[in-house]
């Protein structure tokens, strides 16, 4: 008779025995599972929140007394205040060849008169200077611009503005229809400018009717051409490069080194600019999980310590109620490899049956563990959109971008038992068994059969 | 030739106490041994020297003129001896079929049959069995185990006159019909009796009585 068989035979016939040890197995599983999947799914949110979220930061140029490149210049307009050093496009593309930067919106932005536009109009009074003026952003990759990275602007014709590009522009399909352009066209401006249409896009939403805002400000006259066009047009030492350049990163936790990484790009002076982490919305998010992730570690080491010394304790005090077994066992010829062959199958054939009906008992743990989860990530993610919509009117292009709302966009929170999760399971179990079989069985099995005998008698 | 050879066999309890001062004897298949002495001279531990569970502080056991040290003695336990003890040593959780399937390939039902056993019998808990019937599943086991040695330690002990009697009729029938070597450690002069050579043992020396 095998191993297996006697195992076998012990289940079915130590019944009392067999459902005290199903039972503390059942209860081991399912905090062991519930635990595992709770970490789980701390881990897979993450990720989602990195995945929706991202990371950014900002590279701007200084305009503080610390930037040695800063000029005050007073003029007939007034005061002009800019920096000698600003973000060619040289250094975007250095920033952008980073690895694990997703985008690089670099842009800098004035107004342009075109006196044979038809623009749509305001609700704000504005003086007749500028009523013929569109605010008009010089960009670095449109692809990669805020605007449409975010979903705000979508191209709807034609192509994106690249770094190759001279005196190409994009327009709103709205203002191309009003003005009867299409792409190829040219927009001539005030100062003689011709700015070609290389494609057109159309905007998510627009201002609402309550929304205070001018004719230049309209997102529909909103005009997005090349630095080289814009340095041309302005042609002034106050435009020479890109005033902001927003680095998108694809995994907020890298953030630190890729921002390390760009300040030992060679050639330029970093008194003269500033970088700003805008990490604080992952951070904040993904605190709350990593501390659920801790708990689940812990609560998981706690369960397999005490999983061990429990099982440890009953298999011991048992392991002395079976040394007569042993003993006959070991007299019938039978090696003590055979016999904690046959101890340990019959923990793992019960251990199986309780792992496998933990799937169930702990589905039910993990599901109002998750309903409690998804409860608070809900009102976490109804907060973050509030803040998502502020820090959105602060975007660099002066237009409520609310991008915010699309990155603090609830991360999927689903806790539930996987079977990496029953994997992992059966490890451990397998683990905690042979541990706790080990100790339990080595006083008797270090002993030779006749000291076993002779305990028996 | 005899089957079990014991050359200058010492044992001591932590290299001080001598249980077994240089025993020497043959014993040979066919044939019922009997080793009689009083409690606590060393009876078990030289039917535990003979059947591996333990191995002699000097000397050596033969099984088949091989020092079982040799052979190893889990495979000298599983494949050459097996044992009956005073107080049964069954499986409290198997049938009686079942603890004769333990370590025998046979089938068990025969065995226990020709010992007395009933087909239901052999079905039930052993615990639910009386102590003469557990003991016939024990030497069942024994002999079915195709061990060419039983080697029985007090084998009728704990059992009625009557019943130890059956029991010892066919520990001999086991020598003298199946041809197989048993030694029987008692301190029954009834049991010793019937044995084809009876071993004195005495102060860790054993002698020749028959």
């Amino acid at each position: 008779m095998n191993f297996i068989n006697r195992a076998w035979l012990y289940i079915v016939r130590k019944k009392g025995k067999s459902t005290l040890l199903f039972i503390v197995f059942l209860v081991m599983a399912t905090l062991v599972l519930t635990a595992l999947s709770l970490g789980s799914a701390s881990e897979t949110a993450r990720e989602n929140l990195k995945k929706s979220i991202g990371g950014k930061f900002l590279v701007a140029c200084d305009y503080s007394e610390n930037n040695p490149y800063l000029k005050i210049e007073q003029n007939e307009n007034g005061m002009l205040i800019y920096t000698t050093q600003q973000i060619s496009p040289e250094l975007v593309e250095q920033i952008r060849n980073i690895k694990g930067v997703e985008y690089c919106s670099a842009e800098d932005e004035s107004l342009v008169t075109c006196p044979d536009m038809k623009w749509f109009a305001g609700n704000v009074p504005i003086v007749e200077e500028f009523r013929q003026s569109a605010k008009i952003i010089g960009t670095w990759k449109s692809s990669e611009n805020s605007l449409f990275t975010s979903g705000r602007l979508t191209l709807a014709e034609g192509r994106h503005i690249t770094p190759e590009d001279h005196k190409k522009v994009l327009i709103s399909k709205d203002l191309a229809e009003k003005n009867d352009l299409k792409t190829g066209d040219t927009i001539r401006t005030e100062k003689g400018f011709d700015l070609e249409i290389a494609g057109l896009f159309i905007p998510r939403e627009l201002e609402s009717v309550n929304e205070q805002v001018t004719t230049y400000d309209k997102i529909q006259n909103l005009i997005i051409t090349d630095l080289s066009a814009l340095v041309e047009m302005e042609n002034g030492p106050s435009v020479q490069g890109f005033k902001e350049l927003e680095v998108s990163v694809l995994d907020p936790e890298e953030m630190e080194s890729i921002m390390s990484q760009i300040k030992e790009i060679q050639g330029v002076d970093w008194k003269g600019f500033t970088v700003t982490e805008e990490n604080d919305s992952y951070e904040s998010t993904v605190s709350s999980l990593k501390q659920l992730s801790g708990l689940a570690s812990a609560f998981l080491v706690i369960i397999l310590v005490a999983s061990v010394a429990v099982l440890s304790l009953i298999l011991t005090l048992w392991a002395r109620g079976r040394v007569h077994e042993t003993g006959v066992l070991l007299s019938a010829g039978i090696r003590k490899s055979s016999i904690l062959g046959q101890y340990m199958a019959e923990l793992m054939l019960i251990a199986f049956a309780a792992f496998l009906l933990s799937y169930f008992s702990s589905s039910a743990a993990v599901s109002r563990t998750g309903e409690l989860l998804a409860a608070g990530q809900k009102a976490f993610g109804v907060q973050e959109e509030d803040e998502g919509a502020d820090a959105g009117s602060r975007g660099g292009s002066g237009i409520g971008t609310q991008d915010g709302i699309r990155e603090m966009g609830p991360a999927d929170l689903e806790v539930t038992v996987q079977l990496k999760d029953m994997i992992l399971l059966f490890l451990a179990g397998l683990a905690v068994i042979s541990i706790s079989a080990g100790i339990a069985s080595v006083s008797v099995m270090r002993l030779k059969p006749r000291e076993i005998l002779a305990k028996m008698s | 030739m005899s089957i079990l050879e014991l050359q200058e066999i010492t044992y001591t309890y932590d290299n001080k106490q001598y249980v077994l001062r240089g025993i020497n004897a043959k014993m040979e298949a066919g044939k019922m041994y009997a080793i009689l002495g009083p409690s606590g001279c060393g009876k078990t531990t030289l039917l535990s020297l003979l059947g591996g569970l333990d191995s002699p502080s000097n000397g050596r056991v033969l099984f088949d003129g091989t020092d079982i040290e040799q052979t190893g003695l889990d495979e000298h336990r599983r494949k050459h001896v097996s044992f009956v003890f005073q107080t049964y040593n069954l499986i409290d959780y198997m049938t009686p079929q079942e603890n004769v399937r333990l370590i025998a390939r046979k089938p068990p039902l025969p065995y226990l049959e020709r010992l007395g056993l009933t087909k239901d019998e052999a079905k039930r808990n052993v615990l639910k069995l009386s102590g003469g019937q557990q003991q016939r599943v024990a030497i069942a086991r024994a002999l079915a185990s195709e061990a060419p040695v039983i080697l029985a330690d007090e084998p009728t002990g704990n059992l009625d006159a009557d019943t130890a009697q059956d029991i010892a009729e066919i520990l001999k029938e086991s020598a003298h019909e199946e041809g197989k070597c048993v030694v029987i450690v008692t301190h029954s002069n009834e049991l010793a009796e019937q044995a084809d050579a009876v071993f004195s043992l005495k102060y860790g020396k054993l002698q020749t009585i028959i």
